[in-house]
């Protein structure tokens, strides 16, 4: 599981006065309105009140924003951290059991390599939900997943790309709407286009904290995501999040916990 | 007879070498044209077409035109032949080759016109032939004369089995006994077909006149509670070449949607050039498919997942959607495998839960790295991979993965390192090979004897 931890530190709105007031309420309606328009008809999530009560908690996100339908794009900061940003969109898709289409073309998985079925099973998702599509290039994937988007027996449908021009991005979105599907879109290039994706996260992998028995060895995975972009109006936000095995296990990660080992001996005797 | 006779007596002498390959080949063209008149048809010896035109002929305005239909056409086209239709294909063969045009309709009809043939319009062997010939059997008529039994009494031991020949000859000539056709392409089991008077050379009405053949076949698929696994679309073109596009179903179906949206991936490989005047739709394959319930959702889930899986075969191939399978391997890239799309069992549950944790993503070969910073027994401290150098910040191992000694034990050993590099990406690497020891342990690496190399193989999340 991933426990979230708010990296921001946003500026009080509510200072009191009534000017204020009334802007923050006419700066609610308009995002209503923008959010109406660009949803189509869809009932906007933005929330003033939970956007105000999020600002001071250091709380557990729950990333609802990619269990919308739509078109999520969630992006590798570098060509290392494709598997930051695979383990983001897993995260997501552990909670369901429908197949998950699995988009890729020869190049991409030459590059970053196959989702490999060990590894997915230690994350929760059993490899048997995982239906490939080897496309030889990325025309033939934009395809396949725009094929894929009017299943509505798969789970989401994966896209791993590396170019994606407004053109395609917005047909994409508005398949996912008519068929109110999710579309995860795993990518990685140089430059982030604009696009009509719903949301687009930045992932990073973080350094690790020490593990409890070996200060040499890495411990949990920290990954960051960065929520930079959103249709529905959601300011941005980065997270950093710590990766753990064990379904019940509470860890915080905050610098703060990051202490020697010979600290929380306690803790790891309570755990032998 | 030599060329240089040849020549010598008349020297404006046409040479053409013989390519029975080649001409083998051109009459196997057109037999598959000829399915165009029946889907019966086969290439019968080194000259010959043979067609079952059984319930065929009203489609073409009776036996006479049709047999007109197919010599113009022939003709046309720059080809002599020799064409007749008789109740079966001993007589047909018969007529054709000695008295060609000739129709018949009936067995007595044609067993009066075969009386007055010579022996060979029976297609019996040289020898047999011969022996007819000394025993003063000319017409195939005096053959039918004789009493059976007495012929098979006359002649014994090693003539006996010609004789056995003869006498299944005679009775297939005249229709006792049943001559399979051997089919040239799989029998369809269902079949329409649209001919054009003009024809047909935009994309657009050749899609048009394929939905109104495919609205055809499903109604008559669902009358007969059947569903295409196989769909063939051939186009007769004009200059009597025969294209054709085949697609096949995951789940039988009849679906007049589904199949033409199948079909639509495929029509841009079909060439018109001049036209298509014929279009023939058949189902090659079909298997039981009951009438359908539409409420039930789960159904209609499944239904719709396998006609995207479908429509994806069609386009990027049948082998390009594939799931991923557990092999007992200890070989990390060897522990799974891609498989296809009908396999159930993929052994995932077998995987051992007491591995020690494996990356997310796996190259698809392991890639060399460059060592900058070698620790001994221990990860690298500095590496550089697709030109990045990266610093070990964090490292854990080894977990060594020794060859599969009952497969091929000349592979290095491996020692696996997980390793978490200065910004935090996790990464798997491997040595292969062991150091070597002096005294203690000898270079596994025989070949070569040099240091182990460095590979990476994995990302972890």
């Amino acid at each position: 599981m991933f426990i979230a931890h708010n990296d921001n530190t946003y500026e009080e709105h509510q200072t009191g006065s009534a000017s204020s007031n009334n802007k923050i309420e006419a700066l609610k309606k308009l995002r209503h309105m923008v959010a109406k328009i660009e949803e189509e008809g869809k009932t906007p999530t933005w929330d003033m009140e939970t956007e105000n009560t999020l600002v001071h908690a250091t709380s557990t996100l729950d990333f609802g924003e990619l269990r919308q339908s739509g078109v999520h794009e969630i992006w590798a900061q570098k060509p290392i951290d494709t598997a930051a940003a695979m383990a983001l969109l897993l995260s997501i898709e552990k909670e369901n059991t429908a197949p998950v289409l699995w988009v890729t073309t020869r190049r991409f998985s030459y590059d970053y390599g196959v989702p490999y079925g060990p590894g997915l099973h230690a994350q929760g998702i059993t490899p048997e939900r995982l239906l490939f599509v080897m496309c030889r290039d990325e025309k033939e994937a934009l395809w396949a997943i725009e094929e894929g988007l009017k299943v509505n027996a798969i789970s989401a449908v994966v896209g791993e790309v590396t170019q994606m021009d407004l053109t395609s991005s917005r047909r994409l979105t508005i398949t996912a709407q008519d068929h109110n599907t999710r579309c995860l879109l795993l990518m990685r290039s140089e430059h982030a286009p604009s696009s009509a994706a719903y949301t687009r996260w930045q992932t990073e992998a973080g350094e690790s904290h020490h593990s409890f028995f070996n200060e040499q060895a890495p411990g949990h995975a920290v990954l960051s995501a960065a929520l930079t972009k959103h249709r529905g109006g959601k300011r941005p936000i980065t997270q950093t999040m710590e990766w753990f095995h064990a379904p019940d296990y509470l860890y915080m990660a905050s610098p703060v916990a990051d202490r020697p080992v010979a600290s929380i001996t306690p803790i790891a005797q309570a755990a032998i | 007879m030599t060329l240089a006779e040849a020549r010598a007596i008349h020297p404006v002498l046409h040479v053409a070498p013989s390519t029975p390959e080649a001409d083998q080949q051109k009459l196997e063209d057109l037999t598959r044209w000829f399915i165009r008149y029946t889907p019966l048809v086969a290439v019968d010896g080194d000259d010959g077409i043979l067609l079952d035109v059984t319930g065929c002929t009203h489609l073409f305005g009776g036996e006479e035109a049709m047999l007109d239909s197919i010599k113009t056409r022939l003709r046309d086209s720059g080809i002599n032949s020799q064409i007749s239709m008789a109740e079966n294909r001993r007589m047909a063969w018969a007529f054709s080759h000695y008295i060609p045009g000739t129709i018949t309709k009936n067995p007595t009809e044609s067993q009066a016109i075969l009386s007055n043939l010579t022996m060979a319009a029976l297609q019996l062997d040289d020898g047999m032939q011969q022996m007819l010939f000394k025993l003063g059997l000319k017409k195939a008529g005096q053959l039918f004369d004789l009493p059976r039994a007495s012929l098979m009494q006359r002649f014994r031991g090693k003539d006996s089995k010609k004789i056995e020949a003869l006498i299944t000859r005679m009775d297939q000539a005249e229709g006792r006994r049943d001559e399979p056709i051997i089919p040239f392409t799989l029998l369809p089991e269902w079949q329409v077909r649209m001919a054009f008077s003009e024809p047909l050379q935009l994309q657009e009405m050749v899609s048009t006149a394929i939905k109104e053949l495919l609205l055809e076949l499903t109604d008559l698929l669902a009358e007969a509670d059947k569903g295409v696994m196989r769909l063939a679309l051939y186009g007769f073109r004009v200059d009597g070449s025969v294209q054709k596009l085949m697609i096949g179903t995951n789940k039988p179906s009849r679906d007049q949607k589904h199949l033409m949206r199948l079909l639509e991936e495929k029509l841009p490989d079909l060439e018109a050039e001049f036209g298509f005047d014929l279009l023939l739709l058949s189902a090659e394959e079909t298997t039981h498919l009951p009438p359908e319930q539409t409420s039930s959702a789960k159904a209609h889930a499944e239904h719709s997942i396998t006609e995207f899986l479908d429509r994806i075969g069609a386009r990027l191939g049948p082998s390009s959607v594939r799931k991923i399978k557990h092999r007992q391997s200890y070989i990390p890239e060897q522990a799974q495998t891609f498989t296809s799309l009908q396999t159930n069992e993929l052994h995932w549950e077998e995987y051992p839960s007491t591995l020690p944790i494996r990356p997310i993503r796996l190259l698809l070969r392991p890639e060399a790295i460059h060592v900058m910073a070698e620790v001994p027994e221990g990860a690298p401290k500095r590496f550089r991979w697709r030109r990045v150098e990266h610093l070990v910040a964090k490292a854990e191992g080894p977990e060594r993965i020794a060859p599969e000694w009952w497969i091929n034990s000349e592979d290095p050993t491996r020692d696996y390192y997980q390793v978490e590099v200065k910004s935090g990406a996790r990464l798997w690497l491997f040595r292969s090979g062991l150091y070597p020891i002096k005294g203690v342990r000898p270079s596994e690496n025989r070949k070569q004897s040099t240091q182990p190399q460095w590979f990476m193989h994995g990302f972890f999340a």
